[in-house]
């Protein structure tokens, strides 16, 4: 399969003919596309960044990153 | 134009049997790889798909949770199968990664008409191409990285991939032969 003209013009043609509206609830509802809510960082300089407390023991804290991909691991 | 692809499918001897006599059943939810299909190891990666299929009803059989074999009795089919390329979705190259990218671009574009934006799985993307008509698709084929026995034990996650697998979404439509190449039992 090669995106010639033939299959540009179905995919043109089906977002052409659905709603924004109408995709994002076939998407999520009917095919279990994720929505990303993570926040998007549109600022890309800091000035100053200001740190009020510093616990030396926050370093071997509970990482919950860590555990996610632990977790996708075991379910594999 | 006809291409040809020789598959191996590993699963229980139990399953191998009924599919030998009836057909195959897709198996649902694999979001990560290339959507809902049977799923077949075949030459790319690996020269040598039908001990990947082999290796994989070994993996397969293995029930984390109650810590033992689901089954013991293993086999691998091979399919000899045909597809036509217009519906062939390779994403082993760049023309099939092509028409997958122009789907998400048109995805996302519409997305962003009202303020969403989506975190886009392969497998649910050809899911959604597919059962939405928007193109035809018979077969997808894609190289993945996929855990085995071994690399589940030394809890092995490299994103190089090992395997190269495709996924049927009408078997009766391409399978044109299948045979019950070998079965065996988990020591």
């Amino acid at each position: 399969m090669k995106l010639n003209k033939e299959i540009k013009g179905k995919i043109d043609n089906f977002f052409a003919n659905i709603t924004a509206e109408e995709l994002y609830d076939i998407s999520i509802r009917k095919y279990g596309f994720i929505e990303d809510n993570s926040v998007e960082v549109t600022c890309e300089r800091f000035d100053s960044v200001k740190v009020e407390i510093y616990f030396s023991s926050f370093d071997e804290s509970y990482n919950n990153n860590d555990d996610k991909e632990r977790s996708f691991a075991l379910a594999a | 134009m006809k291409v040809k692809i020789e598959g191996f499918h590993g699963t229980s001897l139990e399953n191998a049997k009924s599919i030998i006599l009836n057909d195959f059943k897709l198996s649902r939810g694999h979001k990560e790889w290339l959507g809902d299909g049977v799923y077949f190891f075949i030459d790319g990666i690996s020269n040598n798909p039908s001990s990947q299929a082999e290796k994989w009803s070994i993996a397969h059989s293995w029930n984390k949770i109650e810590k033992k074999y689901s089954y013991k009795r293993y086999s691998v089919i091979k399919c000899n199968i045909e597809v036509d390329n217009n519906n062939f979705l390779d994403l082993t190259t760049s023309d099939g990664v092509e028409v997958l990218d122009y789907i998400i671009e048109h995805h996302t574009s519409k997305m962003k008409e009202i303020g969403k934006k989506i975190d886009y799985i392969d497998g649910f993307v050809i899911n959604f191409a597919r059962k939405e008509d928007i193109i035809s698709i018979d077969i997808a084929k894609g190289n993945f990285y996929i855990k085995f026995t071994k690399e589940r034990i030394n809890q092995i996650n490299r994103r190089t991939p090992n395997c190269t697998i495709c996924s049927i979404y009408n078997p009766e439509k391409a399978i044109i032969s299948k045979e019950l190449l070998l079965t065996k039992e988990i020591n």
